[in-house]
Parts: C-alpha cells; sequence; structure tokens
C-alpha cells in the first residue's frame, strides 16, 4: 500500500519528519528492514548476554529449587508461618505473580478488541510476561503444600472409595482456573507467533531454522490461513478477558469465601482485579524498558508515545484502585464492628503499619501525584521506576491483606506477628530470578515484535491533507471482510 | 501432432508471480481471470492479512468458530460430570443436604467451558489451515515463496500450457516483478 506523501513546503515536511519521531506507525520501514531488525535482536547473544543468562540460571537454581528442595527435606516448619497465621509469604508472592500475569491480557486482549493502535510493538512482551509469570505463581501452590510430592491429590480424579475432589472449594476453583488460564493465555501467546515463527525460519539456518520451521508450523501465508489465524485471535481475545477476570476474582475469593474479618467482603473480587491490572501495567513499563535498554533496534519500535499511553492507563487504573481501596476500607470502618476496628488500627498504627503506608504512597499517591505529568510519562527510564514502585506498592498490598488480617482476630489470645524466614525470603526471592531468567532467555529466542502487526498498523496509518494543515489517518483494515 | 503432444498442451503447470505493492494484485488477478485462469486455480499468499474485498478475491470462510462452539460444549459437558455427574457415582447424602449445588458450580462450568473454547479454537487454526487435509499431497510439496515473509505478494495459479504464454505476458504487464514456474501443489 502506498504511504507517499509529498510535502507542499519546508515547513510541512519538517511537521511531518516531527510526527514520523514520535509514532512508530507513521515511520514506515520496508518489512526486509524490520525482519532484519528483530532477528538481529534475536540474534545477537552476546558475551555479556550469556554471562547474565548463566548467572540468572545459577542464582535461580540455588535461592529457588535449593531452597526450596532444602525446605521439603527438612518440612515447612522451617517457614515463618505459625498459627495463627497459616498463610505467608509464599501466598503474598502467589497472589502478586497472578496480579503480574494479568497485564499481558489486559494490555494484548482488550486493547486488541478496542483496536488501540499503540499496543501493536509491545503485545508480545506484555504476553510473555503473563506466560512467565502464571510460571512463577502456579509454583506457590506447590511450594505451600510442603509435602509438595502430593500435588496430584488436587488433580480432578477419584481416589479408591470413588470419592472425586471437592468442587465446592475454591482451592480447587484455582486449579482449573489457573490451569484455564496459562493455557489459554500460552495459546494467544503462540498464534500470533506463527506468521513471525515463518519469518524467522525463512531467515535462519542450522538448528533456529528447524526449530523454527517446527514452530512455524508450515505457514506460508495464504488467505484461508490469515483467516484462521485471524479469527482465533478474535476469539482469544475475546474469551480470555473474562478468564482474566476470573482468575483474580477466585484468588480473591480463597480469602473472601472465609469467615475471616478483613477478608470476607463482597468486593474483593474487583479490588483484586484492579490491582492486578495496576501490578501487570507497572510491570509492563519495567520490562518494556528493559526490552528497549538491553535489546538491539528496539529503540525504533517501542517509543516514548508507548510509555506515554501506558502512563496515562497506569494514572486510571491507580484512581481506580484508590476508590475501590476506599470502598473497602470506609465501610469496614464506619460499621464499627469491634475486631475489624482493631485490624484497622493495626493496619495503619500497628507493627504493620509501615508496610500499610507503603502500600497507600507507592499505590496512590506517588503515581497520582507525577503521572498527570506528560514529560514524566514520555522518559523511558521514570517510569521504569514507576513500575518499580507500584509493584512495591501492590506487594505491600498483598502482605498487608494476607499476613495483616490473620494476625488480628476475634479473641486476643489469638493475636500473632508474622516474620518470614530466610527460606521464604529465598524461594521469594528466586521466582523474581526465575521470572528473570525465562524471560532473558526468550527475549533471545522469540521474535518479541510482532512484526506483521506492526507492518499492518503502518498499513494502516496514512498521511491526510485537511486546509492547510497535515494530519495522520487511521483506515480501520481490520474490520474489513 | 501426436496424442502424447496434444494432451501435453492440456497438461496443467503451475507459476508463481510476485508482487512488491499490493495495489497491483487487484489487476493481475483481473487479468489471469480474463486469461481464463478461475479464483479456484489461484492461490494468494502474503506476508500481512489482506481482507478478500481489497484483493478482489472470493471472500473467504473459517471454520475455526465451529471447532470452537463444539469445544465450548465438550467443556460446558464435562463440568457438568464433574460438578453434578460424579456426585451421583457415590452419592453422600448428608442431614437433607443437597447432593450438589448449583451456585458453586458455575465456576467450574464457566472455566472449562472456557477452557473447551480456547483448546479447540487452536486445533480449529491447526486442523483447517497448517495440516494437509486428509488424501492431499504431503507438506512438503505444498508451493510458497519466501519474499512472502518479507511482504511480497505471491499469487500461484495453475493453468494449462496453451494458456501459460497469454497468462504470464499479463502478469508481466500489470508489474509483476518475478513470474516463474514451480512444482507443487496449493493444499
Amino acid at each position: 500500500m502506498s504511504s507517499e506523501f509529498h510535502p507542499r513546503n519546508e515547513a510541512e515536511a519538517r511537521h511531518i519528519e516531527a510526527l514520523k519521531q514520535e509514532h512508530l506507525l507513521l515511520d514506515h520501514k520496508t518489512r526486509a528492514e524490520m525482519n532484519d531488525m528483530v532477528m538481529e535482536a534475536v540474534e545477537d547473544t552476546s558475551r555479556e548476554w550469556k554471562i547474565a543468562v548463566t548467572v540468572l540460571g545459577l542464582v535461580t537454581a540455588v535461592t529457588l529449587f535449593g531452597a526450596w528442595g532444602y525446605m521439603m527435606l527438612n518440612g515447612l516448619g522451617l517457614a515463618g508461618i505459625r498459627r495463627p497465621i497459616y498463610w505467608g509469604l509464599f501466598i503474598v508472592s502467589f497472589v502478586f505473580w497472578i496480579g503480574i500475569s494479568h497485564a499481558g491480557t489486559f494490555v494484548s486482549a482488550i486493547l486488541r478488541v478496542f483496536k488501540a493502535e499503540f499496543r501493536r510493538p509491545f503485545t508480545r512482551a506484555a504476553e510473555l510476561m503473563t506466560t512467565f509469570g502464571l510460571a512463577a505463581a502456579g509454583l506457590y501452590p506447590l511450594v505451600h503444600l510442603g509435602r509438595t510430592w502430593r500435588f496430584y491429590w488436587m488433580m480432578p480424579y477419584p481416589n479408591q472409595r470413588w470419592l472425586w475432589p471437592n468442587w465446592r472449594s475454591p482451592l480447587l476453583w484455582d486449579f482449573f482456573a489457573i490451569n484455564t488460564y496459562l493455557i489459554g493465555s500460552t495459546l494467544y501467546l503462540y498464534l500470533p507467533l506463527i506468521p513471525d515463527m515463518a519469518m524467522a525460519r525463512d531467515r535462519s539456518t542450522g538448528w533456529r531454522r528447524a526449530v523454527y520451521g517446527l514452530l512455524a508450523l508450515g505457514w506460508r501465508g495464504t488467505e484461508q490461513e490469515w483467516k484462521n489465524l485471524q479469527k482465533a485471535i478474535q476469539i482469544f481475545a475475546w474469551a480470555i478477558i473474562p478468564v482474566m477476570f476470573s482468575v483474580h476474582t477466585i484468588v480473591s475469593w480463597d480469602f473472601a469465601v472465609a469467615m475471616k474479618l478483613g477478608w470476607h467482603s463482597t468486593i474483593f473480587g474487583p479490588y483484586f482485579i484492579i490491582g492486578a491490572l495496576l501490578s501487570g501495567i507497572a510491570a509492563v513499563n519495567v520490562v518494556l524498558f528493559t526490552v528497549r535498554a538491553t535489546t538491539k533496534n528496539m529503540r525504533y519500535f517501542i517509543r516514548p508515545e508507548h510509555f506515554d499511553a501506558l502512563g496515562k492507563l497506569l494514572l486510571i487504573i491507580s484512581l481506580s484502585w484508590a476508590y475501590f481501596f476506599f470502598n473497602e476500607f470506609i465501610l469496614e470502618w464506619y460499621g464499627g464492628e469491634h475486631t475489624i476496628k482493631e485490624i484497622l488500627k493495626f493496619y495503619m498504627f500497628g507493627d504493620i503499619a509501615p508496610v500499610w503506608w507503603t502500600m497507600v504512597t507507592c499505590n496512590v499517591f506517588i503515581p497520582g501525584l507525577l503521572l498527570w505529568n506528560r514529560k514524566f510519562r514520555r522518559t523511558p527510564w521514570l517510569m521504569f521506576i514507576m513500575g518499580i514502585v507500584v509493584n512495591i506498592g501492590m506487594f505491600a498490598e498483598r502482605y498487608v491483606i494476607v499476613t495483616g488480617a490473620l494476625s488480628r482476630n476475634r479473641f486476643p489470645f489469638d493475636w500473632g506477628w508474622y516474620e518470614p524466614k530466610l527460606v521464604e525470603i529465598s524461594i521469594v526471592f528466586g521466582t523474581f530470578m526465575l521470572f528473570l531468567f525465562l524471560y532473558t532467555l526468550a527475549a533471545r529466542f522469540l521474535p518479541l515484535i510482532p512484526v506483521w502487526e506492526v507492518e499492518e498498523g503502518q498499513h494502516s496509518h496514512t498521511w491526510r491533507r485537511i486546509g492547510k494543515a497535515v494530519l495522520p489517518a487511521v483506515s480501520d483494515l481490520e474490520s474489513l471482510d | 501432432m501426436d496424442m502424447e503432444q496434444y494432451y501435453g498442451r492440456y497438461e496443467p503447470r503451475m507459476f508463481v508471480a510476485v508482487f512488491d505493492d499490493v495495489e497491483r494484485v487487484p489487476a493481475a488477478l483481473d487479468a489471469l481471470r480474463q486469461v481464463g485462469v478461475t479464483d479456484d486455480f489461484i492461490q494468494v499468499q502474503t506476508g500481512v492479512p489482506y481482507a478478500s474485498s481489497i484483493l478482489g478475491r472470493p471472500r473467504v470462510w473459517s471454520a475455526v468458530p465451529k471447532y470452537g462452539l463444539t469445544g465450548a460444549v465438550i467443556g460446558f459437558g464435562l463440568g457438568l460430570f464433574f460438578t453434578h455427574g460424579t456426585a451421583w457415582l457415590y452419592p453422600l447424602r448428608v442431614g437433607g443436604m443437597p447432593l450438589y449445588s448449583v451456585p458453586p458450580s458455575l465456576v467450574l462450568l464457566f472455566e472449562l467451558t472456557m477452557l473447551g473454547l480456547l483448546v479447540s479454537s487452536f486445533i480449529g487454526v491447526l486442523v483447517e489451515s497448517l495440516l494437509p487435509p486428509v488424501g492431499k499431497p504431503p507438506v512438503g510439496n505444498r508451493v510458497y515463496h519466501p519474499a512472502v515473509s518479507d511482504s511480497a505478494i505471491a499469487i500461484f495459479f495453475q493453468t494449462s500450457r496453451v494458456l501459460a504464454d497469454e497468462a504470464l505476458q499479463a502478469l508481466r504487464g500489470v508489474g509483476a516483478h518475478e513470474v516463474t514456474e514451480v512444482e507443487g501443489s496449493f493444499v
């Protein structure tokens, strides 16, 4: 499709050039050039990269699997969870990673459904976060079991007496919801990857060509193949959204269905979802900045306009989180129930207060004050820091909900204080390393940019003259049949 | 002219014409039709999805939603079996309580329905577009032009020897930058 546009004078040419610098989809390159850029990034396995992967792999092996193995050998008693606080850092991290995994789907599926053009270059980077975030989250139910080798008891099959698992247990709902989401989001990551795998296949040699060829599944780009792929992506984009909502709602029900003050709340489902989106979108900023800074040619694909758009989204979600948080807080406080008042007092002024105030500061005050500023949103390293700050806040939120509420019960003799032990801290640290390890590996194997989607977006964007002004115009090619 | 030569003129041959710009493709397809090559014997390969209306090709239908729907029904059935059916396999009646409860069942019914929908849609893509139909030549013989992944548009068409020259000339006339004969099949 022709994208040629002839400016009438010098000023118009400068204006067009400025817009091209700003928007990826106006800054056309040929597909061959973009393919080269993406493949150069994929094949750039420098010495530094190899060292980074080795170190991350070793640290993951020691801090995650080493500590986990040590705990399995010596028992769950090594962790700091004691009566009355039976859920600690493992469950906090489980909820945290499930939250992180929400961003990929949110950014990709919802923005795809709404045809938000700015999504195109970074959907895959976000979807990868979902898959690896779920991989990290999925470990925690196993870690928390203590006797991990009994994990198959969670699976839906009958025992010798033909008794099946309890379908009414939220823990079993977790099993189904997380697996549905993991399978669905992995397939959703893979589907748009198929044409890019074919591109990689056509441009590589040796073992890479064999692997890419296998993953491309014989893709040729026929009309029928595109139609089937687009239909499937459409189905996935619509269907994965309610699945995403269901997953974190069910995770919130792990708490809310218990008759436990501080947990038993009808608002917990949406409150958890909005929290997941907040941490997830913040994490997308962190990942995009890191990918842009460490991977070749990514500055062309990931630009300040993308951080700007994500910053606006983050601000809206941060305000929404504040709204839900306040709704939950005010009603519990206003109700005046004695134990609840003790819990709230404990949150705000008790031993856990630093964590509670960190949560409020990082999730509401800092984003609320800074993200209004366009310059701030358009500065990638500032958005990276913002992503980290918000995630500290969201980790603190989960810590307060899980351990804080369990610290204060109806009777004072049932009160307690939780201190995470070294083995727990090591495992939690290890899952962060695992995430980084998997992501670093994937960034040098999978084309992180969906090139065909970027090209499709560039075809949709052209120039239009209205009076004396030249403007970008977008055609809705996706709606054509 | 002997029999072999006579029938040789009607022996089908396959060609590919490669274009850099999609704007030329509708004209190329019209030219092929004018020569007598029907749409059934044409396949267009592209590096980005172009709607049939852009290329001027007959509308393409996809059976993937049917796969999805079938999977959703199977998933729902599996959910019903888990949440309601298993209760009947070994009924434990406790103090007049019902054997199963509908509201909590909805969670599993929803998850398994969605799982069925998603997995079977994916299977639909595999079966419908990427695996060769039963009884057709294996994947290795399927025609493909690697320039497609660099956004070139490849028009593969099959025609008889008598029409080939005319078709090739027409395609060069509308700007094909490469027109060659290939071996293989569409499927």
